[in-house]
């Protein structure tokens, strides 16, 4: 029998371990190369409130985003999956068709198209887009609402909120978090900021938090 | 308020001046109690100021912690841990229990405030039921290897933590077992094992919660909760059996697992049973003032004030449940209150006359 203080560190020892190796593989997930399931990619949020982040210096990511559907298709057709722990969501490019240099080094924008009970019929969603790049499936949920007083004419709009696995919210500091304040700050009442959560998606489904996209400025989370 | 070997040498001077023990003996006496541990006035200025340098520690560093890079964070967090562990591992060497206990202890609550901050340092999302979950079995091995009842104490917590987090038991919607399952019985077991009064408080509340949680998740509410209020009579039963057996501790279970016995029989009166008859209503409450007389007796006999409150306690919510269905018939009432009442006598001149003829 092991003595009681050798089996305190040793217990000790795989705590911090287990701990060191949550780090290392969210590390390596994030660096990982881009593969068929797996990049990165930037997602529509609310605009951030600059007084929740000075305050709490976090905020909380809220991925809701409007679409708009040509005709009289349901734009909430795909988004009938229920929504629950082991759901999936599918993601289609959002972005110009033609080729556009990304501005400021920000991974290309992605908005959702649907939701599944697997990833196989996520990503069979995503490709049903029509969009020239590959779709991408990232486990989480998404609600869709149709908005019906968007006037008249041949199209339809919904109003999507998602929720990716791993994506809740952004830890600022002080400095970051003024920075991105006053980043805000510069925009007039009728030009609406614009902010982007850039995540990547792993090969596991899961999304993981890289920066944000404030006003075509990039802040990223250095992990060091 | 004298300690215990003042109030024995007290005794004894009564006794040595009334002739029962001789005066030559006082001494020997005396030497078979060991004093009290008392802190001396340096000792509890060592605690005071390494309380206070470790306050000072935290406020310096959650002054600069925006300022430091992340890796420093994460080493911070690794360095502190690692320092409670090492403390504790030093002082289970150096045999002082009470202060590896405490190490250990704050060890495990460390390592579970390192988790959720390693998630904001790095902004790494996960599962906030894992991390519960986590940080209690971490807690229960840092108190497996260090035999400590207060890091088994913070391990029950993060694990009922675990089960409560998004999660609702008692509504039937939940299928899956709670971990509290396993681990209530384990702490019960190490609180009897080493002899621990809270850990045995909070693995009885535990063990409770299990049977809540099963009764709260089966569909058939009054049977259920009939038979587990049997069970967690049966299982105060053997508490006391195990008391009597001056096993450490048992006492402390006989107290809680009564109480509980009496609370789940108490509810079931409360759920349609029987039909939607009167007077099985009625029924159930007499057989709950009888169970909660029971209990008042069963305490008073055993010396048990937790089980003597347990009853007195059950007494009044019945008579205040009989009173309430009753309305305002208090000739029903008398009539309920009289039953009672000749079966308490009874049940005492029959303790009674049992006690005589032994």
């Amino acid at each position: 029998m092991l003595k009681a203080s050798l089996r305190i560190m040793i217990v000790a020892a795989v705590c911090v371990l287990a701990l060191i190796g949550i780090v290392v593989r969210e590390g390596y997930e994030r660096s990982r190369p881009p593969s068929a399931t797996s990049r990165d990619i930037s997602l529509p949020m609310q605009t951030i409130d600059p007084r929740s982040l000075l305050s709490g210096h976090y905020v909380i990511i809220n991925l809701q985003t409007t679409t708009v559907v040509p005709g009289d298709v349901d734009p909430c057709a795909s988004f009938a999956a229920v929504a629950d722990n082991t759901s999936w969501v599918a993601l289609a490019y959002a972005g110009a068709e033609t080729l556009v240099p990304a501005q400021g080094g920000a991974p290309p924008p992605y908005g959702p198209v649907g939701a599944a009970s697997s990833r196989d019929a996520a990503m069979a969603i995503a490709s049903q887009s029509g969009s020239s790049r590959a779709g991408l499936a990232a486990r989480g949920t998404a609600f869709c609402s149709e908005i019906v007083d968007q006037g008249v004419g041949p199209q339809r709009h919904a109003s999507v909120q998602m929720r990716l696995l791993g994506v809740e919210r952004f830890y600022a500091s002080q400095r970051v978090a003024e920075r991105i304040d006053a980043l805000l700050r510069t925009q007039s009442a009728d030009n609406e900021p614009q902010v982007f959560a850039i995540l990547n998606v792993g090969r596991d489904g899961r999304a993981r938090l890289k920066g944000l996209r404030v006003n075509r400025e990039v802040i990223e989370l250095n992990w060091l | 308020m004298a300690g215990y070997k003042e109030r024995v040498a007290e005794d004894l001077d009564r006794w040595i001046a009334a002739g029962l023990v001789p005066g030559d003996q006082r001494a020997a006496i005396l030497a078979t109690i060991p004093d009290a541990r008392r802190l001396d006035a340096a000792t509890a200025l060592a605690y005071v100021g390494g309380l206070l340098l470790g306050i000072a520690v935290i406020a310096f560093i959650a002054a600069n912690w925006d300022g430091m890079p992340r890796l420093l964070r994460f080493a911070v967090l690794i360095a502190a841990f690692l320092s409670f562990a090492g403390v504790g591992a030093w002082a289970s060497q150096k045999v002082r229990p009470v202060l590896s206990n405490i190490a250990l202890m704050i060890a495990s609550l460390v390592f579970a405030a390192s988790i959720g901050l390693t998630g904001q340092i790095f902004d790494i999302v996960g599962d906030p039921r894992t991390a519960a979950y986590a940080s209690g079995v971490a807690a229960f091995a840092l108190a497996l290897a260090g035999r400590s009842t207060g890091a088994a104490t913070v391990g029950l917590v993060f694990i009922a933590l675990g089960d409560f987090t998004d999660r609702s038991w008692f509504s039937g919607i939940d299928s899956d077992a709670p971990w509290m399952l396993i681990a209530a019985p384990l702490s019960a077991y190490l609180a009897m094992r080493w002899g621990s009064a809270p850990l045995a408080h909070a693995s009885a509340l535990a063990i409770i919660y299990c049977f809540g949680w099963f009764a709260g998740r089966t569909e058939e509410g009054v049977g259920v909760l009939l038979f587990l209020s049997i069970l967690l009579a049966a299982m105060a039963a053997a508490a006391r059996w195990m008391r009597e057996q001056e096993r450490k501790f048992a006492g402390v279970f006989y107290g809680w697992f009564t109480a509980a016995a009496l609370i789940f029989f108490a509810i079931a009166g409360y759920l349609p049973w029987l039909g939607d008859s009167a007077n099985a209503g009625i029924m159930h409450r007499i057989v709950w003032l009888a169970a909660s007389g029971g209990a008042l007796a069963l305490g008073r006999f055993d010396r048990h004030s937790l089980v003597s409150a347990i009853g007195v306690i059950s007494i009044i919510v019945a008579i205040f449940a009989l009173l309430s269905d009753l309305g305002l018939d208090l000739l029903a009432a008398a009539g309920v209150f009289l039953v009672c009442a000749v079966i308490a006598l009874v049940a005492g001149l029959m303790l009674r006359q049992s006690k005589s003829n032994a």
